[in-house]
């Protein structure tokens, strides 16, 4: 019964998702999908940075870090299936095979970031507060200059995988718009589950959580490895919706631009990341003739929003589906 | 019959500083301890270190199994529940919410139901606030929550660090009682207190902490009549109350 309801209700989805992209491609000019787009992979950013450091409360700065992880690890795992395959620029691969190329990448994006996430979590976790905030921060550097000085990626001037036209473009509406519902689906119901219920225990205190029998420390690397990977998955559709990927593209600006989306939709809030990510991405095309000022636009911006609303648009509190959209649940509603 | 606590010669410093030097007590099953002393005696310490949540030198057994190699969690398993100083409630979530946090360990619904209505039945106050977040409580009532969170969890040896801190005598008296109902059930609970009187009325023995060595131990209620508990800790007229 629920299986067949699940499976009807993503089957109207994908149809959806798919008039949707068929429409946006035929009627409305490529900048506004593009803004479109920016938009969705800003949901994924969002939600996935909102379950650290807004659900557990664990502060990172370095999410750059590992957003630029999954672009490159995506990037990579694409052009070399695509010449394993025997796919080059006289043998370009039929739509539907662009978007499953893109899709295995992402799987290798969200495994390589989940790993960094693991690497940066397992120690640095065991910091709180500032001292988590320096550490994330630096690790984000790290990665940056790691790529920066690798010859095989690009080095400073990015990589494109050796063509000449840089990275394929496979990112589109349908695309983003799949694993963003996908990956904000998993987190959400993680984040609902009683290991979400967990890591807000682990927000509120530490100890307490400790003392009742929950392994803290493995309930924040496992919320650090879920962040990271979606993260890294949201850098692998940047990586093929641009074209090409600069170390520079994931400086600590890109890092602040995350928080700033969950701080303008209310920490801890899954909706909220979701409205603030759209925010974020449409001030910024909005900026975009003030590039320079986007930092201090930010700060005002923040500045302004915790004097008037300092938990955000929704606070800690969810929005939800009118009643006859929503699913009945057993036990907790 | 093993005791539900058995502590050999414990030791906790912190930097040069030795809080806690060599102490030795047992809680037997079902049987009520207060651990007394002044500010910074180290009962505090001692109490964290029990749960390992700071190191410590010394034998540390629960029901005969060593804590020795278990991180504090693991403890936890082991049916040991500590009620932090300062109530340590989770201030940004429900009532039902904290309580549901203290049953983690135990995924039955029915049986999560029932334990969630017997800390009802021992705090009714809790059912009346279910939806209420933490932080909405009054000082007492989160006390209430504290413990009643921590009996969500089916423990079978309760540590209590200063339930009486910072609370109004009349929500003293009834968190005490509580106490003394949750005992009545076979529990054993170690209570550290600094209100002596109190923490005398309430458990069957008492040792008593000065500077980090026990000084004194023995019968409750040989000790409240011990005159030099008396001028140290219960302002030596035993008539006057000190709350």
């Amino acid at each position: 019964m629920v299986w067949t309801y699940r499976t009807a209700v993503s089957i109207a989805l994908i149809a959806l998702l798919f008039g949707i992209n068929w429409a946006l491609d035929q009627y409305v000019i490529d900048y506004i999908v593009r803004i479109i787009m920016q938009c969705g992979i800003n949901a994924i950013l969002a939600v996935g940075l909102n379950l650290i450091n807004g659900t557990t409360g664990q502060f990172s700065l370095g999410h750059a870090g590992f957003m630029a992880v999954g672009a490159y690890a995506t990037a990579f795992a694409v052009i070399h299936l695509e010449s394993w395959l025997g796919f080059n620029a006289s043998n370009i691969p039929a739509p539907w095979m662009q978007g499953l190329l893109l899709s295995v990448g992402l799987l290798f994006g969200a495994l390589f970031a989940g790993l960094a996430g693991l690497l940066v979590g397992a120690p640095s976790l065991r910091l709180r507060g500032d001292y988590l905030a320096i550490v994330t921060l630096g690790f984000a550097e790290i990665i940056r200059l790691i790529f920066t000085n690798t010859e095989a990626l690009g080095g400073a001037t990015g990589y494109s995988g050796g063509r000449p036209l840089g990275l394929p473009v496979y990112t589109n509406f349908f695309w983003v718009f799949l694993w963003a519902i996908f990956l904000i689906t998993l987190i959400g119901n993680f984040t609902f589950s009683s290991y979400g219920r967990a890591l807000r225990a682990i927000r509120e205190d530490e100890i307490a959580t400790e003392a009742l029998g929950i392994n803290t420390t493995r309930m924040k690397v496992l919320a650090s490895v879920i962040s990271a990977a979606a993260v890294g998955v949201a850098g692998g559709l940047f990586a093929h919706l641009m074209g090409t990927i600069r170390p520079d593209d994931f400086k600590m600006d890109r890092s602040v631009a995350m928080i700033v989306m969950i701080l303008v939709g209310g920490l801890g809030s899954v909706s909220g990341a979701i409205i603030g990510a759209i925010f974020v991405g449409v001030t910024l095309e909005a900026m975009r003739d003030i590039q320079q000022y986007r930092l201090l636009a930010y700060s005002l911006l923040l500045i302004g929003l915790m004097i008037a609303r300092p938990q955000g648009l929704l606070g800690s509190r969810e929005l939800r589906l009118p009643a006859f959209l929503r699913r009945k649940r057993g036990g907790a509603a | 019959m093993t005791d539900a606590l058995r502590v050999t010669d414990l030791k906790v410093n912190y930097g040069g500083i030795q809080a806690v030097k060599g102490i030795s007590l047992t809680v037997g099953r079902g049987e009520i301890v207060a651990l007394i002393g002044a500010n910074g005696a180290g009962k505090t310490s001692t109490l964290k270190a029990i749960v390992r949540l700071i190191a410590s030198q010394g034998q540390i057994d629960f029901f005969g199994a060593t804590a020795g190699g278990r991180a504090t969690h693991q403890i936890a398993a082991l049916g040991v529940s500590l009620v932090p100083e300062g109530r340590a409630i989770f201030g940004n979530m429900s009532v039902r919410e904290n309580l549901e946090m203290g049953a983690f360990l135990h995924r039955d619904a029915l049986e999560r139901k029932h334990h969630m209505e017997r800390v009802f039945a021992l705090f009714p106050r809790l059912a009346e606030r279910l939806k209420q977040d933490g932080n909405t409580l009054s000082g007492g009532e989160q006390q209430m929550l504290a413990i009643g969170r921590a009996m969500m969890s089916q423990p079978k040896l309760l540590l209590l660090d200063e339930p009486s801190l910072g609370l109004a005598p009349k929500l003293v008296g009834e968190i005490f009682a509580a106490i003394r109902v949750i005992a009545a059930d076979g529990l054993s609970i170690l209570l550290v207190e600094q209100n002596t009187r109190l923490a005398l009325k309430t458990a069957g023995r008492a040792y008593v902490l000065v500077t980090g060595e026990v000084a004194l131990s023995g019968n409750a209620e040989d000790l409240r009549d011990d005159p030099r508990i008396q001028s140290a800790y219960l302002g030596g007229d035993t008539t006057r109350s000190n709350g």
